[in-house]
């Protein structure tokens, strides 16, 4: 019998020291210096040195600045660090047995069977995160209006995760985990806060932020290849997202729609610039692909880039309201820029369910959808990855809106209690997009990102509570 | 200056304690920081015992059983392109099925790289023992006879991949380098040479029988009735009666009740040249993980199956009038079987494949159905079959006809109404008759499709379902390692 007795246990061994230095409220200089040792490294790849220095100039504390009454406060800071990333599997470079094989003979008894399956990469190095700020803080109109504006550039060094290899190999898994590419993310963020006590009953605060992200990769294990991912779609070797040197980490990538087929005369009218039918196998109903080199067929070579799974924009709108005894939060928040791979929509097996929006408006007979394909989208080509699944993923939601009222203290004196306050809170009450999937809160690893692959629906919670202060 | 110099002495003396205790520290930190793989063997301990040879070769015949081994993979590649299987289960269920049947397959299709990595995984396999059990120390007859039983499963992979793909990456040795990992095509003349260097090696070593556990493994008999079906393919006729002889001179013969010969209890009978081992063992998933009559067993069935590989009107119609191998390869809606199970009339599929049937009452709930039923691989009945071609085309009629005559007599089973004896002495006429019973003997064995190809009658037989001459004698390589190799290797034409 086959016992499976594999698990994981780590140790860690750090060594930290940090300096604070300030000189007269006016400059600042903190530095910090880490080595970390994690058993899940081995030789002299085991221990990371993770050095950080920040410094900040206080400007209105400078003499200059005296004499003026615009910025209360306002500052420049920059720093420099780096860290490693622990969360990363075990000994990746360790080769193990592969125990699970269970030898069936011919009298009905059984025997041990093990082997070695896999490939790991000869050395395993840290993932490191190296970031780069930049940033102005500034304090104005006797602080109630405050703003923070930032470059940002973080690079991620060396990623760890897993990508598919050759099936020829005969691995167990087909893929490989290891140190396989460094992407950076580089952007501004602004931050801007306006607070205000009009009077004794009332006050509020509004914050706004917002964020402009580029995503791009700089160094891949595979060098000039790109290393390919099939998330969720039908056929384990349909690829859908591709990471490659200079462009987003996993974007996604096949064929192109720009149609449908709406009757026989229009696929045996589709062909190439020799007079070749470029889908002759094709049917009424089915996608009508771009042949993006002319050669007359539909194949890998047909493959552009459809989307990217990392937002570009991210923002949010926070903002707290008292008036006398109520109190009011809303809290608002969006992405814009992004791309979803719905994978859900392309049927595996024939057996899973349609959604109502694909049932409604799917092709049906001539001039019925040149958008939607017929209900066949497992069969034939359709099943490919394409532009079809790719949708926009922006959204922008009502996060949190919570009303409160505290009851009077004249009533709570006398039964003895110091506070009570009532409240309704409201979670993801209101959300707004265009995605035909359940939610665009997809998540998902660096290479597998952003594919809606059976995404649980984003649910609203409505809250009713009580706090008693005693 | 005396109290500072003091000082300055602890100073020091404090620094070369702090210094020292983390040289300690550091020492004792890398111990603690090594933490072996837990619960896991590692490779570099495996390898060193006559156990650890004996597990490695077991890991082979365990994947043998495999779901890509056994599985969809082989319906789609190896059965439903051929005229006598098609998808089957319910029209809506894996739809794909249907593109190797209409041969509208393109090279994303997943069927496709199941297929190559299950070949591919049971090649890693046998390179893993032949690269190192040659230096463990441990009895010489054993480790000559664990060499053999690789040598004869890689052929067999190389086999079955080279009739789907043609040429393809060959790998006798696990990979060293990284420069070892993307290596091109291996022309398929190269392929088949190294398939039969490793038959006549392995032929050369192996046992003609095991007893106890060993039943099962692989055998003299199996090499060479592999090395003849492979010659077959290839055409050398000479080689195939030669292997096709000697196999007929090692004792095997016909089971006589061809009606039950695919029952559990005839498993690894006289007539059993090589069958792949599958088990039902209570308590014990991992053992009882065949899918193989499972996929298609008689759906909407307690103890029956998904209903796929389904056999065609076809082949129903391919059987001479009253050859009752008929109503032992076709399950019919609607009837009773031998073994009593009553088929109800509204199962969605007019008819299954009774070859891989089990009995419903061996059903044990929370196992695959059927998980107890040996894959037939190759049968003394194909043996003869091949011997009678071999000399059918080297010009020997009568050998052919008495060879043929033995496959057709135990199919009559006495009743001399049916299935008369083949007499022409024409070599056409008799090829012929050959090619038919090798259907129908044969038939939803995973013969049919390249069978026919190796015939040349493909474009004539597959032709009304879309099988085209110069593209479709093999699949497409997968999407995925041509991707993955960025060009190193090539696409079949026309894919």
């Amino acid at each position: 019998m086959y016992v499976n007795d594999a698990g994981s246990l780590n140790t860690v061994a750090s060594y930290f020291g940090r300096i604070n230095y300030a000189f007269r409220s006016k400059y600042l200089l903190t530095a910090s210096l880490r080595a970390d040792g994690s058993s899940k490294f081995t030789g002299s790849n085991r221990w990371g040195v993770f050095p950080s220095v920040g410094a900040g100039w206080v400007i209105s504390q400078e003499d200059f600045m005296k004499g003026q009454n615009l910025f209360n406060t306002l500052k420049l800071r920059g720093s420099w660090g780096k860290i490693g990333n622990m969360s990363v599997p075990a000994n990746l470079s360790v080769l193990t047995v592969n125990s699970s094989y269970v030898y069936t003979g011919g009298d009905g008894s059984t025997a041990a069977g093990a082997s070695i399956t896999t490939i790991v990469p000869p050395v395993t190095y840290w993932e490191r995160g190296v970031g780069t700020d930049i940033g102005l803080e500034a304090a104005l109109l006797n602080s109630r209006l405050t703003a923070e504006i930032d470059y940002y550039n973080r690079k991620t060094e060396k990623a760890i995760f897993d990508i598919p290899i050759l099936g020829s190999l005969g691995t167990s898994g087909s893929s490989i985990v290891g140190n396989q590419a460094t992407f950076q993310n580089q952007g501004m963020e602004f931050l801007v806060t306006w607070k205000n006590t009009a009077s004794t009953d009332f006050s509020y605060s509004l914050s706004a932020n917002l964020a402009i992200n580029t995503n791009k990769v700089l160094e891949v294990s595979t060098g000039a290849i790109p290393i390919y991912q099939a998330v969720g779609t039908t056929g384990s070797n349909n690829y859908n997202t591709r990471t490659v040197i200079g462009e987003p980490i996993g974007e996604f990538y096949g064929l192109q729609v720009i149609g449908i087929f709406q009757n026989v005369g229009e696929i045996n009218a589709y062909k190439n610039s020799k007079g070749t039918v470029i889908q002759s196998t094709a049917v009424p109903g089915d996608f009508k692909y771009r042949d993006v080199n002319d050669d007359g067929v539909i194949d890998d070579k047909d493959r552009v880039v459809l989307g990217n799974p990392n937002p570009k924009f991210t923002y949010g709108f926070n903002s707290t309201w008292n008036f006398k005894a109520f109190d009011l939060t809303l809290d608002f928040q969006g992405v814009a820029g992004v791309q979803i791979y719905d994978a859900n929509l392309g049927l595996r097996y024939g057996t899973e369910n349609f959604t109502q929006d694909f049932w409604l408006n799917r092709w049906h007979g001539d001039g019925t959808s040149n958008t939607y394909p017929s209900a066949n989208i497992g069969g034939g080509l359709n099943y490919r990855s394409n532009s079809f699944y790719v949708e926009n993923g922006s959204y922008f939601r009502v996060r949190n809106a919570q009303l409160g009222y505290t009851i009077p203290s004249s009533i709570t004196d006398k039964i003895k209690i110091s506070k009570i306050r009532v409240y309704l809170n409201a979670q993801n009450a209101l959300n707004l997009f265009k995605y035909r999937g359940f939610s665009p809160e997809i998540g998902g690893g660096p290479t597998r990102a952003g594919v809606d692959v059976n995404v649980y629906p984003l649910y609203a919670t409505y809250t009713f509570g009580v706090n008693v202060t005693f | 200056m005396k109290i500072y110099l003091n000082k300055m002495l602890k100073v020091t003396r404090i620094t070369g304690l702090a210094i020292a205790s983390l040289l300690i520290l550091a020492r004792c930190t890398d111990k603690f920081l090594d933490v072996p793989p837990q619960g896991q063997q590692k490779a570099e301990q495996f390898f060193v015992s006559e156990s650890d040879a004996t597990k490695a070769v077991n890991a082979i015949y365990a994947n043998l059983r495999s779901w890509t081994n056994t599985a969809f993979a082989p319906i789609a590649i190896e059965s439903v392109g051929s005229d006598d299987a098609e998808k089957g289960s319910d029209p809506s269920d894996a739809t794909f099925m249907n593109d190797y049947d209409n041969f509208t397959v393109t090279s994303t299709q997943g069927q496709l790289s199941d297929f190559w990595n299950g070949q591919y995984q049971n090649i890693n396999l046998c390179n893993q023992v032949l690269d190192n059990v040659p230096s463990i120390n441990m009895d010489a007859t054993l480790k000559a006879r664990y060499l053999a039983e690789a040598k004869f499963v890689r052929a067999y992979s190389y086999f079955r991949l080279v009739r789907a793909f043609g040429d393809v990456p060959l790998r006798l040795t696990t990979p060293v380098n990284t420069s070892d990992y993307n290596i091109p095509r291996t022309p398929k003349a190269a392929v088949y040479a190294a398939i039969e260097q490793d038959l006549t090696d392995a032929a050369a070593v192996l046992p003609q029988s095991y007893t106890g556990a060993s039943v099962g493994r692989a055998t003299k008999g199996a090499a060479l009735a592999l090395h003849a079906k492979v010659s077959m393919y290839l055409g050398n006729w000479t080689d195939v009666k030669t292997y096709t002889d000697l196999v007929m001179g090692m004792g095997y013969s016909l089971y006589s009740d061809f009606g039950n010969l695919f029952r559990i209890a005839n498993e690894n009978c006289s007539e059993s040249i090589f069958e792949i081992q599958c088990s039902l063992v209570l308590g014990n998933s991992a053992a009882s993980s065949s899918q193989y009559s499972q996929v298609q067993g008689v759906r909407s069935v307690t103890g029956g199956g998904w209903g796929f590989n389904v056999p065609t009107q076809s082949l129903a119609d391919a059987f001479e009038t009253g050859d009752p191998r008929r109503d032992a390869t076709i399950i019919f809606r609607g009837e009773t079987t031998t073994a009593g199970d009553a088929i109800p009339a509204t199962v969605p599929n007019p008819m299954y494949n009774e070859k891989s049937y089990v009995p419903f009452s061996l059903f044990v709930s929370g196992y695959n159905e059927g998980c107890q039923q040996n894959v037939r691989v190759i049968r003394y009945a194909d043996v003869l079959l091949m011997n009678a071609e071999a000399n059918n085309e080297l010009g020997n009629t009568v050998p052919a006809l008495a060879s043929l005559e033995l496959v057709r007599a135990r199919a009559r089973a006495g009743n001399n109404a049916i299935l008369p004896k083949v007499v022409t002495t024409d070599k056409d006429a008799l090829r012929t008759a050959i090619w038919n019973e090798r259907r129908v003997e044969l038939a939803m064995e995973f013969d049919r499709y390249f069978d026919v190809i190796r015939q040349g009658r493909a474009a004539t037989i597959f032709g009304p379902k879309g099988w085209k001459a110069n593209k479709n004698e093999v699949w497409p390589i997968p999407q995925s390692e041509i991707d993955l190799s960025v060009g190193v290797l090539t696409q079949n034409p026309g894919y």
